[in-house]
């Protein structure tokens, strides 16, 4: 394998791991705070078309970027009013968001941009190049030569990690999560900070199908989330709902995509589609190994 | 029962204004494009035959699922046993020896209800023996099971000709007859209108169907009660993998004749929709199946007659989901 | 002039619907004061503190705060007073650190934590009042019940509190931990903080109490010094009368085996929840067993094993001269065992479901009420009609949903599906709490009917006017200990200070 192929291989694979690490480290946030949203692959639906669309019409990508975070934010909201203060069942309201978003951006791709053969495309966003960190061989491309969106979803690893270890919120948020009675008693407001970690979800789910949409593929199918949505729900199990673990195993899922684009150059004698089975596979490795999901938030998913 | 009737039509009155809202939104007519519906599919003898061509699934998944929920089980994995289900009945099919058609049929439709059964009892166990929640479980059965399809339609199972990723058509003795010339109703169609009843009967009427609502009700006075709460909730969960093993398995004997990517268009994850419009009972499942059949089978004259794309359907049904979640805790509210 | 005490109550007065929780009760608490309040399960002893922190506010009576009148809307307000309270069930949360934990209860509140500074102000805390505190990185869940406890208490001490209640503080200690709590109770009152100490234990409020309030039935039965007072005058004045009980039954004559015969039962403890330890009994056939203790004594272990929910770590029990070898719900019901769950709405029945449904929710009768794989639904309705005859069992009919029964009727069902299968042994744990008077009689009489058929029934209760009044012979369980078995006349006081720890061998 050449150097060459082995930094587009890395250029790939932490493209394909951006959108994954934003849906999962918002599931990250929900979880903590108790609420389960499998719901994360409709929000990337909803986020990657409301960028498309923006992008389309007014050729600014960032105003497209904003758009789809703001969207993303709203329907944060609304699962939040049907499962927190509607008290809904999560694992039912989370599917009925997979279904609406792919009804919603399909009905709506086809009423404004018809039915073509031919895909539209939306101008690229402009990457950032950082000088001399970017030459480097192998990593320099992948990691220095990004959208601000994929700075931006580096950025939020260690973020996340130091907002849910040092600050009031961080704690607040696993008070809900672990123990909301405790944390009723002394006077935090589990709803509230549930509706607030639910919306975070979706905003950050938005943003990974904006950068799916305008950053990488520069255009939107129907149903492009392709299961992103449900490798993040993974990705949080098997990274033991740890930011850091959530990255590694974003990135290896990432990897793990990446490689079936460059099959041929490899010459591997392993069928792709053992890839695309390999993060589901993991995970429920993962989860029989330790006997169920040990790390998971006392209340999470309790009505 | 009025109460529940009432809330589901309340639901589905929701799903089909949110659905008008949308094609408005999107610059269409919700009048011209629900009247295309319609008529589509209600408006000719071959519309009515798609109705029941794509209710079929739709209400055996639905019976599945609804099942599961009964139990307490949350079976996200409809599609993956569904996909199972048609994939054995090919694997099954393909290479079996020529048979009587009465024979071949019912082996196909019994490999699809293994290949089901066993997708779901891979979940029950991994919740039962090693505490893997079925919701996660199921998922990634999911996903594992489409991955396999990819691999053997690509691979092993692919056609002899090699011009498709599918896998060779099912031998004639193996397919369920169609009823009518021209028309894709099929003979599956009886078989689901006798599957309404037993479910029913099985779950009102069975000291199996008694303990399952139990279990599901409260498992921990049913366990007190002195039954084995994890024996009835593998078997629970065995038996809605064979139910939706059986929509995967009729669909590919009597519809599309091969296996494929993209199988099954959600008809699994339309199941969760059917199962909780129809409020879990086998005759609202019917119910639901069948709306959402019309919806299905109509919304292709719909895209034709007013340019209003088909997928709005699924827009529906996640609208109708939503309104049940909302309406189910306000009704909770009001009693307690 | 005099000084007004810290806290004051006048005439509280508590109902819940037709159940008066607390009867015209005054208290009062002066700084630098040791008060308990003692009592039986049900006396109203945490509803009193509920009024006292804000919980729950009072239908009658006045509260008065250094002379001042007051009341409370919710705990938050309480702490602005600065009453502090440490609950039976602490408000830890276990997957957090201790520093994690603690940070909520300090005065400052920025956007970031001090996790550092917080654990700091709490050591400081912790040294002025000689509580051993937990490293500050330690999960709390995985700490002992103590070092829990004392975390809980520093939450409570970590603003300025003048007023500190604790609810059963020792419930889950050991007798080491014990001292060690008693020890820093002890340095606070030095430091004029006034305690409120919820306790049944005696030796407790001679030992560190100034002065005690007993309350009996929701009224205070006596207030005075706890110096002058012995165990013998408190149990007295706790359980009431000193009047012999009599069992209204003769026992009847014993079979060649007993229908239980329970051979030195033993568990581990399970977060918190204490162990069951070398319990030994035997129900003879014809005979009611009334095991009398406090709540949280070993009764739940008991009534686990006997139900088949959990096996014992030793020791044997033998059913009807069988030895059980599986322990499991359907074995035990195949043994001839019938239960009675104390907790019925969520261990008895199922809600959803009719109360035709609910009369057949055993494994042997559903199995008389079917045929082969199909439900004998007629047979079963009929079967519920007759029970809700036999039983006055007040509901619309069989096809009610068991959720539109009250309380009482509900257990009137759930009480005769039990005797329908004519149990060899029946297991009732608390079977009446929260009834009224006329569903307790009708389970009582059902109770005494399983015995005069020939059947053992092993009853334990917190209540010890039911235990007395039913069994043919009585034993005490307490801190999972199991005392031999006393026959009647019952010496009220005598049992009063066993259940109340008191006048053990090991105690002495």
């Amino acid at each position: 394998m050449t150097i060459e192929t082995a930094g587009a291989i890395a250029v790939a694979a932490v493209a394909m791991a951006t959108p994954l690490l934003y849906a999962a480290i918002g599931e990250l946030i929900s979880e903590k705070s108790g609420i389960v949203n499998i719901g994360l692959e409709g929000f990337l639906l909803l986020g990657a078309f409301s960028a498309f669309a923006v992008s389309h019409a007014s050729g600014s990508n960032l105003a497209a970027i904003a758009v789809a975070l703001a969207c993303g934010a709203v329907c944060g909201l609304g699962f939040a009013y049907l499962v927190v203060v509607r008290r809904g069942n999560q694992i039912v309201v989370g599917t009925g968001l997979n279904l609406f978003a792919v009804g919603l951006t399909g009905m709506l791709y086809r009423a404004q941009f018809g039915v073509t053969g031919s895909a539209l495309s939306v101008p690229p966003t402009a990457s950032i190049r950082v000088p001399l960190l970017a030459d480097l061989p192998i990593l320099g491309r992948a990691l220095f030569d990004q959208t601000a969106l994929g700075y931006l979803c580096l950025i939020l690893v260690p973020l996340t990690a130091f907002l849910l270890r040092r600050s009031r919120t961080g704690l607040h948020l696993r008070m809900a999560g672990e123990n909301p009675r405790a944390a009723a008693i002394q006077g935090v407001d589990v709803r509230r900070v549930r509706i607030a970690a639910v919306t975070a979800c979706g905003t950050l789910c938005a943003a990974g199908g904006a950068f799916l949409a305008v950053d990488y593929t520069h255009t939107f199918v129907e149903g492009m989330s392709a299961g992103r949505g449900f490798i993040a729900l993974a990705i949080v199990i098997v990274g033991r709902r740890h930011p850091l673990g959530v990255l590694v195993a974003a990135l290896f899922f990432g990897f793990a995509t990446a490689l079936q684009f460059h099959f041929q150059a490899l010459a591997f004698d392993i069928p792709f589609q053992f890839f695309l089975i390999l993060p589901y596979a993991a995970t429920l490795a993962v989860l029989a190994i330790n006997a169920g999901d040990s790390n998971a938030p006392a209340a999470l998913g309790r009505d | 029962m009025t109460a529940r009737l009432s809330s589901s039509l309340l639901a589905a009155a929701i799903g089909l204004l949110a659905g008008a809202a949308a094609i408005a939104i999107g610059g269409g007519d919700p009048i011209t494009a629900y009247t295309a519906l319609a008529e589509g599919a209600m408006g000719s003898a071959y519309g009515w035959s798609e109705v029941a061509v794509k209710a079929c699934p739709l209400v055996i998944s639905g019976l599945a699922v609804a099942l599961a929920f009964r139990a307490g089980l949350w079976n996200i994995g409809a599609e993956g046993q569904l996909v199972a289900g048609a994939l054995v009945a090919v694997c099954f099919a393909t290479n079996c020896p020529q048979l009587p058609t009465a024979l071949g049929v019912s082996l196909t439709l019994l490999a699809a209800v293994c290949g089901g059964a066993l997708v779901a009892a891979i979940a029950a166990l991994l919740k039962l023996r090693r505490g893997v929640d079925e919701v996660i479980g199921t998922i990634m059965l999911n996903f594992i099971v489409l991955g396999i399809v990819g691999y053997l339609v690509h691979g092993p199972m692919m056609e002899a000709s090699g011009n498709y990723p599918q896998s060779e058509a099912l031998p004639g003795f193996t397919r369920l007859p169609r009823l009518f010339q021209g028309m894709r109703i099929h003979a599956g169609s009886f078989a689901v209108v006798a599957l309404v009843p037993l479910c029913a009967w099985g779950l009102y009427r069975s000291r199996f169907g008694y303990v399952v609502r139990a279990v599901g009700a409260n498992p921990v006075a049913t366990e007190l009660a002195g039954f084995s709460v994890g024996r009835y909730l593998l078997a629970t969960f065995t038996a809605s993998g064979a139910l939706a093993g059986l929509a995967g398995g009729m669909e590919v004997a009597s519809v599309t004749y091969r296996m494929y990517e993209n199988f099954s268009p959600g008809y699994g994850y339309t199941a969760i929709a059917v199962a909780l419009l129809g409020r879990l009972d086998p005759w609202g499942v019917l119910l639901a199946g069948l709306l959402f059949g019309i919806l299905e089978a109509g919304s292709m004259s719909m895209q034709r007659v007013a340019g209003v794309s088909a997928v709005i359907v699924s827009l529906i049904q996640g609208c109708v989901i939503f309104a049940l979640a909302a309406i189910e805790y306000s009704r909770a509210e009001s009693s307690s | 002039m005099t000084v007004p005490p810290l806290l004051s109550l006048r005439d509280i007065s508590v109902r819940f619907g037709s159940v008066t929780a607390l009867d015209r009760v005054d208290l009062t608490v002066d700084a630098g004061e040791v008060r308990a309040v003692l009592g039986e399960n049900g006396a109203g002893k945490s509803t009193l503190m509920n009024v006292v922190y804000g919980l729950l506010s009072p239908d009658q009576g006045s509260m008065q705060w250094n002379g001042a009148a007051t009341s409370l809307r919710g705990p938050q307000e309480a702490h602005a007073l600065g009453i502090g309270m440490v609950h039976q069930e602490f408000a830890l949360v276990d997957a957090l650190s201790v520093a994690e934990n603690l940070a909520e209860a300090v005065d400052e509140r920025g956007w970031l934590v001090d996790y550092d500074g917080v654990f700091e102000q709490a050591e400081a805390r912790a040294a002025e009042l000689g509580l051993a505190l937990a490293p500050a990185e330690a999960r709390v869940g995985d700490l002992p019940v103590g070092a829990r406890q004392r975390i809980e208490i520093l939450k409570a001490m970590l603003t300025e509190v003048r007023l500190l209640i604790l609810d059963e503080p020792t419930a889950v200690l050991t007798p080491a931990e014990t001292e060690q709590l008693f020890a820093v109770l002890r340095g606070l009152r030095d430091r004029g903080v006034a305690i409120l100490l919820i306790t049944h234990k005696l030796r407790e409020v001679i030992e560190l109490a100034d002065t005690v309030t007993v309350l009996r039935r929701g009224r205070v039965v006596a207030q005075r010094s706890a110096r002058d007072s012995s165990e013998r005058d408190l149990a007295e004045l706790m359980v009431g009368s000193l009047s012999p009980d009599q069992a209204r039954a003769e026992p009847a004559p014993a079979g060649p085996v007993p229908v239980l015969r329970a051979r030195r039962l033993a568990c581990a403890a399970e977060s918190g929840a204490p162990a069951l330890d070398d319990a030994s009994a035997e129900v003879g056939a014809g005979e009611i067993l009334g095991i009398a203790g406090v709540d949280g004594n070993g009764q739940q272990p008991l009534f686990e094993i006997v139900s088949g929910l959990r096996a014992p770590t030793s020791g044997s029990l033998e059913i009807d001269g069988t030895t059980c070898s599986v322990f499991s719900p359907g074995a035990m019901l195949d043994a001839g065992v019938s239960i009675i769950a104390p907790d019925r709405r969520r261990q008895g029945a199922v809600l959803e479901m009719r109360v035709w449904e609910n009369a057949i929710l055993d494994t042997a009768l559903l199995r008389a009420h079917s045929s082969a794989a199909s439900l004998d639904r007629d047979g079963a309705t009929a079967f519920a009609s007759d029970l809700i005859d036999r039983y006055s069992i007040v509901c619309d009919g069989p096809d009610a949903t068991a959720a539109s029964l009250s309380g009482g009727n509900l257990q009137k069902l759930i009480v005769a599906r039990a005797l329908a299968t004519a149990p060899r042994l029946l297991v009732a744990f608390n079977p009446t709490r929260g009834l009224d008077i006329g569903a307790a009689r009708a389970v009582h009489t059902a109770l005494r009917a399983v015995a005069e058929q020939g059947g053992g029934v092993l009853l334990l209760s917190t209540d010890l006017d039911e235990v007395l009044g039913l069994s043919h012979r009585v034993a005490v369980l307490s801190r999972g200990r199991l005392s031999a078995p006393v026959a009647p006349p019952y010496d009220r006081r005598q049992i009063g200070l066993l259940m109340g720890g008191g006048d053990r061998p090991e105690a002495a």
